[in-house]
């Protein structure tokens, strides 16, 4: 009788814990963060090398550093019930019910720490959405310009178009014509745009500056990072997934640890002396007793 | 006492009077260019002498037009003067508008104005 209160006793918390995880997810870890210290400079740079610049922003975070501590424990836990699970044949009696206890401790460990997992992760993938839409704002936001400054830009850009294309034909009339000197300035303005020219080229033909073209027109900065949120949306619907695989499995869980207990519980009144509950007497049995007076 | 303050009253204007003296590289130009105009309507200056004087008004304009075109702050003023200079190339940027037309700075400007050779030989002078 003592036996099957200890073991019940063992057992009923591990039931009720796997059914509480099945039907609650745990709170992360409040002290995971991660603040993105990344300015909006990025923005200049190609979707690609944005997201590298985003991924490493994260791997330097106390969150990444907490979901790699949490992921290696996992899979330490993962390799101990693996271990259990193959040698489980070998034992009989108690030290069998022992090691079945331990893989279904084990086993609830190992979703308390997967949910805890996805929850970081969620927070990863949120953050990473929020800092996506800021830096589409910002985008946004110093694209838009008025049809006047619009039309400014334009002219400041005609201009130089259109000088640039005499700059040769101006040089060489100002050395013939006024028999002058060229100035300090004109020499060196000269130097600079052969120089700026070059470079300029170099930048337009560089591989890791090649910009998406879609239908023959440019995709501009918060098309692509429309993309990136998109991306991550998607991983958060996948994640919601997975959050329910870990439901799935707690419930199953839960239903082992149910017949587990059932099991031991029948073990334990078994060896009880080996004597079963004799049924109660009944009066017939005694009714001599009453009759000889 | 006196002495003092009035240096500090002095030192202070002086200090306010140099932050509003500052000129960009438009309003350089624009100077430039009002001589350049002045030697052309000069009526009593020579013309060995305009020809000297041009040559070197069309070295300094030329330099002061590649600053102006080249100063990225003007990308976001919104100075009437920037807006117009930008708006009218013809007659701001004088020597590199006339290159571009292959005439003179002279003959560039004053057609550009609607002041054709034409105009001014049937031009006369009537009381």
């Amino acid at each position: 009788m003592s036996k099957t209160i200890n073991s019940l006793s063992l057992i009923l918390p591990l039931v009720s814990g796997i059914f509480l995880l099945s039907n609650h997810t745990l709170a992360a870890a409040n002290s995971s963060v991660w603040q993105p210290q990344i300015s909006e400079k990025i923005l200049m740079l190609p979707s690609k090398h944005l997201e590298n610049a985003v991924e490493r922003d994260f791997a330097s975070s106390l969150l990444a550093n907490d979901m790699q501590t949490l992921d290696e424990d996992i899979q330490s836990k993962v390799a101990t019930i693996g271990k259990l699970q193959e040698n489980q044949h070998l034992y009989e009696g108690e030290e069998s019910f022992e090691v079945t206890h331990q893989i279904i401790a084990g086993k609830r460990d190992y979703l308390e720490m997967m949910s805890g997992q996805l929850d970081l992760k969620r927070q990863q993938l949120e953050t990473k959405r929020n800092l996506y839409q800021r830096l589409m704002r910002q985008a946004r936001a110093s694209s838009i310009q008025s049809p006047q400054v619009e039309q400014h830009h334009l002219a400041i850009d005609a201009a130089r178009v259109r000088s640039g294309a005499v700059e040769t034909q101006l040089r060489d009339e100002l050395f013939f014509s006024t028999n002058l000197e060229e100035s300090k300035f004109g020499s060196e303005y000269a130097e600079n745009r052969a120089a700026i020219e070059q470079l300029r080229s170099a930048i337009s033909d560089h591989p890791a500056n090649q910009r998406i073209v879609i239908n023959g027109e440019p995709v501009t900065k918060a098309e692509e990072l429309n993309g990136l949120m998109l991306g991550v949306e998607a991983e958060l619907a996948l994640l919601s997934m997975e959050e329910e695989v870990i439901g799935y499995m707690a419930k199953l869980l839960s239903l082992d640890a149910m017949a587990f207990a059932e099991k031991v519980a029948e073990a334990s009144w078994q060896s009880d002396d080996g004597s079963m509950i004799q049924p109660p007497a009944s009066p017939r049995q005694n009714l001599k007793m009453f009759i000889t007076f | 006492m006196k002495k003092a303050f009035l240096i500090t009253l002095a030192s202070f204007a002086t200090l306010g009077m140099a932050a509003t003296a500052q000129a960009g590289s438009i309003e350089n130009m624009e100077r430039e260019r009002a001589l350049i105009i002045g030697q052309i309507l000069d009526p009593a200056m020579s013309s060995q002498m305009r020809w000297e004087r041009m040559g070197y008004s069309k070295r300094r304009m030329a330099d002061l037009e590649r600053i102006a075109l080249n100063d990225k702050t003007l990308q976001d003023s919104r100075k009437p003067s920037v807006l117009r200079a930008f708006r009218e190339y013809e007659l701001s940027f004088l020597v590199h508008a006339a290159t571009e037309s292959q005439r003179p700075i002279t003959v560039h400007w004053l057609e550009t104005m609607g002041l054709t050779t034409s105009d001014l030989m049937n031009a006369r002078v009537s009381k």
